[in-house]
């Protein structure tokens, strides 16, 4: 199965509602675990700046909003995001290494390692990169459906209950 | 953006069916669905509000689309919301581990089941729901 095959499957249908969900529910919960709370007006805009400029429009606005805003939790809260999105580095809040690493798992993308020759393992990584972007770009709106979601329900009184 | 395709599409086997249907005359027969729906009732949930619920049910092809509409209106602070909401969502999370039970390693399977339970759920929540109100209101 090519990735572009994997997009019309239903195991990318699987992948958005269990996997995706988990991941973007833990990444919520270390978001929240740090202390970074912020106001459900915050991120409002998610979603209609992904509908209209994508995963780079989200970037941008990432980027701006971290140095942007004045009050400490909004802008720890934007830090976050911006190195969710940004962050390449297998941390614990990286969307990029996270798909990368089901992208390699699934068998999507070829592995750097078996070839010695320096310049065709730097075509791979670049290859490898491409798709991994091209994933993310796919699935950010529903990831963070799932993240706005979780976050706003554990900000809310009611998940106390 | 993506679309999604309709995990409906999955045609799922009689036996599949009956085990849906009989799960969900035991779920309705143990009175979970019973109790969410008078809950719903005695909060003063308005019908509009069980309506958009229902009609997300019957529109999605995602079954996390119903978890996070729930998560989004508890989210808002709304009181009625806050009271019933994570008794829906445990009962989902029971409809979702069904699915998997039933569905084993068939993804497709299991997306169609987790859909068609949801909806069988909701059906009776909402019926549960309306007998509710309309008690308080024949009162």
């Amino acid at each position: 199965m090519t990735v572009n095959e994997f997009f019309e499957s239903t195991d990318f249908q699987v992948f958005l509602d269990e996997t995706l969900r988990r991941e973007a529910i833990r990444a919520a919960e270390v978001v929240l675990d740090r202390g970074k709370k912020v106001k459900r007006h915050q991120m409002h805009v998610i979603p209609s700046v992904i509908q209209a400029a994508g995963l780079d429009g989200l970037r941008k606005l990432a980027d701006r909003q971290k140095d942007k805003n004045t009050r400490t939790e909004n802008k720890a809260f934007w830090t976050e995001i911006s190195s969710l999105l940004s962050s390449t580095a297998t941390t614990d809040l990286s969307l990029f290494a996270f798909l990368q690493s089901f992208l390699r798992e699934r068998g999507f993308l070829d592995p750097e390692e078996e070839t010695q020759d320096k310049v065709t393992q730097k075509q791979i990584r670049k290859r490898n990169k491409l798709i991994t972007e091209g994933l993310m770009e796919n699935v950010i709106g529903v990831y963070f459906e799932h993240f706005n979601c979780h976050y706003y329900y554990k900000t809310s009184k009611g998940s106390e209950k | 953006m993506m679309e999604s395709i309709p995990a409906q599409r999955h045609k799922l086997d009689v036996h599949t069916m009956t085990s849906i249907d009989l799960f969900l005359e035991e779920y309705y027969e143990q009175g979970h669905t019973k109790r969410a729906g008078e809950e719903m009732a005695n909060c003063g949930m308005k019908k509009s509000q069980v309506h958009g619920l229902e009609n997300l049910l019957v529109s999605t092809s995602r079954f996390s689309e119903i978890i996070n509409y729930i998560k989004n209106q508890v989210g808002k602070d709304r009181k009625e919301w806050q009271s019933v909401g994570p008794l829906l969502l445990d009962q989902l999370a029971t409809i979702e581990m069904k699915a998997h039970e039933m569905a084993g390693e068939e993804p497709a399977k299991r997306l169609a089941i987790k859909l068609i339970l949801a909806r069988g759920w909701a059906r009776q929540v909402v019926a549960h729901y309306l007998y509710g109100s309309g008690k308080g209101e024949r009162r």
